[in-house]
């Protein structure tokens, strides 16, 4: 794993200096919390089974957080990696002891820990602003969010992998972006849906991330997720397996 | 010259049911600078991918320092370095940094502000790549290539697309190069710097060694005339010079005059002539066969030679 922390640490900096990533990630959801929030407001709901007196918001955050996941994932690493292998920086690395494994390690690195800053941002504007309640299970929630990213991102390299050009790959990552974003409860809660679209939130994959990571931080226990913990599991073993194996430097 | 450090044995690479690399086999030893060159798409770039492990090869054995470029790839890459023909860094990445990042992955390397001041890039190190011109990019690839103190350095096309100021000083890169005893090798398109920088020099074509001597030798093999021209009064009388024994022939095209003779005396022979008719010159140039007479002759051969078969 030589050159893990050298690259990951790069790899943050040229994040900060790319205006559109640094916007998306760590702008733009906490824009949609001042937004939703703004209109919707903490108010207070009781649901059977998820902690007591949670508001709104409480219940939005973690569907902000799955969103950063998919944006990163499906707009951010297939564009990204795909842009990196036509310009034949890949090829560059190539030429150098790097391993495939160790540039995924950083990119994935990277990536992570800008989304946890994103997290953080929503947190830190939630608790005064609109009066967040923090998890009901933290451990649970970090739990969550460190098994929906991975499986995530390792579509998104899936994706990278199998996209023969940059403008494929983000053809392809709008596509399952858009219906992701706003049928899985990512921006609005699938519980406030028609039922037909409640039906149709199902076969989206960011649905089983929302739910484990909302399941989490309203208090429910980890035997109700098990479907969706099983679906998140499912797309990560796959995804991983497959995208290790056609990883291509050009 | 001592000790084989490169070993190609019948290398062939198919793509599909193309034929980069037909049959290719040479050796370079230790401290050589080993020059290929040849048309687009003779598979010198192939050869050179297939020698630094970036490709693998269709059929034939590739040694480098006793190592197999696929198997042993990551083990190689330690002791070698390479410029690639076409390589990019992230646009926002600076000088510095991309050194700093590739000195990461080796197990020992050079320091980075020495070799980029070595590289002439010491007042650009906080610059982005994106900013930099193109003989600045590839002066930073070339200091990527010797960033780990390389035993073999592979330059695919150093100076494809330079200017001639920057072309002049990445051959003096090349020069230091040499003088640390490295072993060199290098593509490329211009005859001119194959002929000044390599010891021995492969011309390539349709994925096969055509020729392959040092420069000197191919050049003397070649057997071309000797050629002296000036510029003189078209209506001066050459007749005598015609009749000399070392010229073959006198071209004359209003003032410009060209003499073609068997060997270099001739030139001798000429401007004593002129001189003694007491007939006045201008511009007056001896034309040396180059590496690209030998080029042009092997390479249009072959060509004829192909034209023929079909």
């Amino acid at each position: 794993m030589k050159g893990l922390w050298t690259l990951t640490w790069i790899q943050i900096k040229l994040f900060f200096r790319e205006p559109a990533a640094f916007f998306f990630t760590l702008a733009f959801p906490a824009i949609m919390l001042l937004l939703m929030g703004g209109i919707f407001g903490q108010g207070n709901r009781v649901i059977e089974g998820y902690l007591e007196n949670y508001g709104i918001v409480d219940a939005m955050v973690p569907g902000f957080i799955a969103m950063v996941i998919g944006t990163i994932a499906l707009m951010g690493i297939p564009e990204e990696t795909a842009t990196m292998r036509e310009k034949h920086i890949l090829r560059r690395f190539h030429a150098s002891p790097l391993k495939p494994m160790t540039y995924l390690g950083a990119d994935l690195l990277s990536n992570f820990m800008m989304i946890v800053v994103g997290i953080i941002i929503l947190i830190i504007i939630g608790i005064p602003v609109f009066d967040l309640r923090m998890p009901a299970s933290i451990f649970g929630v970090c739990v969550a969010f460190v098994y929906g990213t991975l499986s995530f991102f390792a579509f998104g390299y899936l994706l990278a992998a199998l996209a023969s050009t940059p403008r494929v790959a983000q053809v392809v990552g709008n596509v399952l972006y858009f219906p992701n974003l706003f049928l899985s409860g990512a921006t609005f809660p699938v519980e406030i849906m028609p039922k037909t679209m409640q039906e149709i939130s199902k076969f989206m994959p960011l649905t089983y991330v929302v739910r484990i990571l909302k399941g989490q931080w309203l208090g429910e226990g980890w035997g109700e997720l098990t479907v969706s913990l099983i679906i998140v599991g499912g797309i990560l073993v796959v995804s991983a397996l497959v995208a290790a194996k056609l990883f291509r430097w050009e | 010259m001592n000790s084989i450090v490169l070993e190609v044995d019948n290398l062939q690479r198919k793509y599909g049911s193309l034929e980069a690399v037909r049959d290719i086999s040479f050796s370079v030893h230790a401290g050589e600078i080993f020059g290929m060159v040849g048309p687009n798409g003779a598979g010198k770039t192939t050869t050179v991918e297939c020698i630094e492990g970036l490709r693998t090869a269709s059929a034939g054995t590739i040694q480098v320092l006793g190592l197999d470029p696929v198997k042993d790839g990551e083990k190689l890459k330690q002791r070698i370095g390479m410029q690639l023909q076409e390589a990019s860094l992230p646009d926002r990445l600076h000088v510095w940094e991309a050194m700093k990042l590739f000195a990461s992955l080796y197990d020992k390397h050079l320091d980075c502000d020495t070799l980029l001041e070595a590289v002439g890039l010491a007042e650009k190190r906080n610059t982005a790549f994106a900013k930099l011109s193109g003989g600045q990019k590839q002066r930073l690839f070339v200091a990527l290539s010797m960033l780990n103190d390389p035993e073999v350095i592979f330059l695919d096309e150093l100076t494809t697309g330079l200017d001639p100021h920057a072309r002049r000083l990445m051959w003096e890169l090349v020069e230091q190069l040499r003088s640390r005893g490295k072993t060199i090798i290098l593509t490329t398109h211009y005859m001119e710097e194959a002929q000044r920088l390599c010891d021995r020099v492969a011309i390539v074509e349709k994925g096969q060694i055509i020729a392959l001597d040092s420069p000197e030798a191919l050049i003397q093999n070649l057997g071309v005339e000797q050629c002296v021209s000036f510029s003189i009064d078209p209506e001066a009388n050459l007749e005598k010079l015609e009749g000399m024994d070392r010229v073959k022939r006198v071209e004359r095209s209003g003032e410009k005059t060209r003499v073609y003779g068997a060997d270099e005396q001739v030139v001798v022979d000429v401007v004593q002539y002129l001189v003694a008719e007491k007939i006045p010159i201008r511009e007056l140039k001896t034309e040396q066969a180059t590496l690209e007479d030998v080029y042009l002759q092997v390479t249009g051969q072959e060509y004829a030679r192909n034209g023929g078969d079909a």
